[in-house]
């Protein structure tokens, strides 16, 4: 098993997608997460025009209240996002499994296109790789006829 | 996206990093080399057509440029950075602050060109493995590329050098001072402005164009003004997290083996914050053991009439007192011509002088990391070597008639060395006799912070003696390269 440590003294909120993208292909798949995770999310598609600092400050305040999104859950093959507490209500559902991911290696994937979630979810995908102990760096991906699209990159922390 | 792979980083390029790149490409390795500077404007490097050069503070240029970054505990976040591609790096400490380069080339612009072997002994009694033998040949071998020679007295071509000044005062003593050897381009006859700012013509010669350059051709990857943030142990190796300053990017590199040769403010501020994210395990030495190299600077305001100190070579000699006899340097305020000043004051500085006191101290200070700081103890009650040259500087005022102004109990240092120290075992030292961190194997450090005791002298020979040790053990260990060392 890899000694995985966290990357960086740089908070990843300040890196853009491209950046993140380097750092994800460098990363194992590591272990599988269980139980509720704690998210952040940041890097998100479009805004990455926006300097460093105020991305950063625009990043922090999707980690408030303001943002009803709290993290995920994850048991055995299957897991869902959870809003407003981490126990919260369940809202889009996934399917996990290992599969390669987009630069050619293995990732953890999530899989939304299950019959609980409404048509318009059915098209994300997840892709995690761990970070350190306890935290995995992900990315939310759009799947169109054409292939997939970054939506935005997020942290999974263990409590 | 696949990630960067590098068989073997050096980071810094300095005497540590330059030397270690310069050794393993020329024995066949494939190396990449970060430095966090960029290349500086100088007429060999303007020649080699490498376009993003960045001044040498001079002229314009010398507010904006002379600076990168100054940290302090009573700093806004412990540091404020001024310019990317300042020169200068100072970091404040009540107990011991210290002064650092950054560019392509690392010290060799700013340093006073003395190419200075410590005592004989200097190796010995350290590790098993590890004599004065050992190491003597890679003296031999960067002395002879910064080409080194002492001032004789028939170099007439030489101004201000103390043993062809026939003006020194009497109580100055140079019989039998061993004079230092020097990395100038003496034949030029060019002296001024090749000094602590840096050397715009090259006469004064440094790393980049002296051993970096030339291998450029042969396959060494040298990125400038990326700035290595993070060294993370892998099953396969190492990652870097770099900030490239050129692009305004950050990237992930990884790589097999890294050696770190940062300086020793810099290797040690990247262990302890790497330590401190997680990112690498062990070393429970660090920090043990650091020192100033006994640096005293002074500045002695003579004011020689008719005289004009700043047109001889970076250093003038070394000097002890008839009756007292630590160590002592001389220096011109050389470079004064391109800084812009009041023409008055600078006819002033120009019969001026500065002293450097210098020696063999006790090493028995320590660093750590406080709130994302290097924090210093420096218990300098214990050296004998301050003492003594606080004893000659306030000798030399009253043999003078004029005052020698220095920090007394406020060491400042050009040589930081320790923290990072060879030694046997994991328990006194963070590095073995080839240079490997102990417990993270395939990590090596090849700068000042390696250093198992202070040199006393200028201790850029021995910087790169050092490296040149290390590369030839990786050398050695590596079978895709060919033995071509020393």
């Amino acid at each position: 098993m890899t000694q995985i440590s966290l990357t960086t003294p740089i908070q990843l909120s300040d890196w853009r997608d491209q950046e993140l993208a380097d750092l994800f292909a460098t990363l194992p798949v590591g272990a599988a997460p269980s139980g509720h995770l704690h998210g952040k999310l940041f890097a998100v598609h479009g805004l990455t025009f926006l300097p460093r600092p105020l991305a950063r400050g625009l990043y922090a305040l999707l980690s408030t209240p303001l943002n009803p999104w709290r993290g995920k859950s994850f048991s055995n093959d299957k897991g869902s996002n959870h809003l407003l507490w981490l126990n919260g209500p369940a809202l889009g559902h996934y399917h996990i499994s290992q599969q390669t991911g987009a630069d050619g290696q293995h990732s953890l994937w999530l899989d939304y296109n299950v019959e609980r979630n409404p048509a318009l979810l059915r098209r994300i995908r997840g892709e995690a790789r761990q970070l350190r102990k306890d935290q995995w760096l992900c990315r939310m991906l759009w799947q169109t006829d054409r292939g997939q699209t970054t939506l935005l990159w997020f942290t999974l922390q263990g409590e | 996206m696949v990630a960067e792979k590098h068989d073997i980083i050096v980071i810094g390029s300095g005497f540590g990093g330059a030397t270690t790149a310069a050794k393993l490409v020329s024995a066949g390795a494939k190396v990449t080399l970060l430095e966090r500077g960029p290349w500086r404007d100088t007429d060999a490097i303007r020649a080699a057509n490498i376009s993003a050069r960045a001044p040498l503070p001079a002229g314009k240029s010398f507010f904006s440029h002379a600076l990168r970054r100054v940290s302090a505990s009573w700093l806004p976040g412990g540091q404020i950075n001024l310019h990317g591609d300042g020169l200068f790096d100072l970091h404040y400490d009540s107990q011991l602050s210290m002064i650092c380069s950054s560019g392509v080339g690392g010290g060799s612009h700013v340093y006073s060109a003395m190419n200075v072997r410590p005592a004989e002994d200097y190796w010995d009694g350290h590790h098993d493995a590890l004599s004065g033998t050992t190491i003597a040949a890679h003296y031999d071998w960067i002395l002879e590329k910064m080409g080194s020679r002492t001032v004789a007295s028939s170099d007439a071509l030489v101004p201000n050098s103390i043993i062809t000044d026939s003006r020194r005062p009497t109580w100055m003593n140079v019989a039998g001072v061993r004079q230092p050897e020097m990395g100038f381009r003496f034949a030029r006859g060019r002296f001024s402005n090749n000094s602590f700012f840096g050397s715009q013509d090259n006469s004064k010669v440094s790393l980049d164009e002296r051993l970096l350059l030339p291998l450029l051709e042969r396959g060494l990857s040298v990125r400038d003004r990326h700035e290595v943030m993070d060294i993370c142990q892998t099953d396969q190796g190492f990652r870097l997290t770099v900030k490239d300053n050129q692009h305004n990017r950050i990237r992930t590199l990884l790589a097999g083996r890294v050696v770190l040769a940062a300086g020793t403010l810099n290797t040690l501020r990247l262990l302890f914050s790497s330590r401190a994210h997680g990112s690498l395990n062990g070393m429970p030495a660090l920090g043990q053991r650091i020192g100033g190299n006994g640096d005293v600077p002074a500045y002695w305001p003579c004011n020689e009439t008719g005289r004009d100190y700043s047109t001889g070579t970076p250093c003038h000699g070394r000097f002890t007192l008839q009756d007292n006899h630590t160590d002592l340097t001389r220096y011109g305020l050389n470079g004064v011509d391109r800084i812009p000043m009041p023409s008055s004051l600078r006819a002033r500085l120009k019969r001026d002088l500065v002293l450097v006191g210098m020696g063999a101290d006790q090493g028995d200070g320590t660093a750590s990391w406080q709130g994302s700081r290097l924090k210093l103890n420096y218990p300098q009650r214990n050296s004998s070597v301050l003492a003594d040259i606080y004893t000659a500087f306030d000798r030399i005022s009253s043999l003078s008639g004029k005052k020698v102004y220095f920090l007394r109990d406020r060491p400042i240092t050009v040589h930081p060395f320790g923290g990072a120290r060879l030694g046997q075992s994991t328990a006194d030292s963070v590095i073995n006799a080839c240079g490997e961190v102990h417990d993270i194997p395939g990590l090596f450090i090849a700068d000042g912070s390696a250093l198992p005791a202070a040199p006393g002298v200028p201790p850029s020979m021995t910087i790169a003696a050092w490296a040149g040790h290390i590369a030839a053990q990786l050398i050695s260990s590596s079978p895709s390269t060919h033995q071509e060392v020393a």
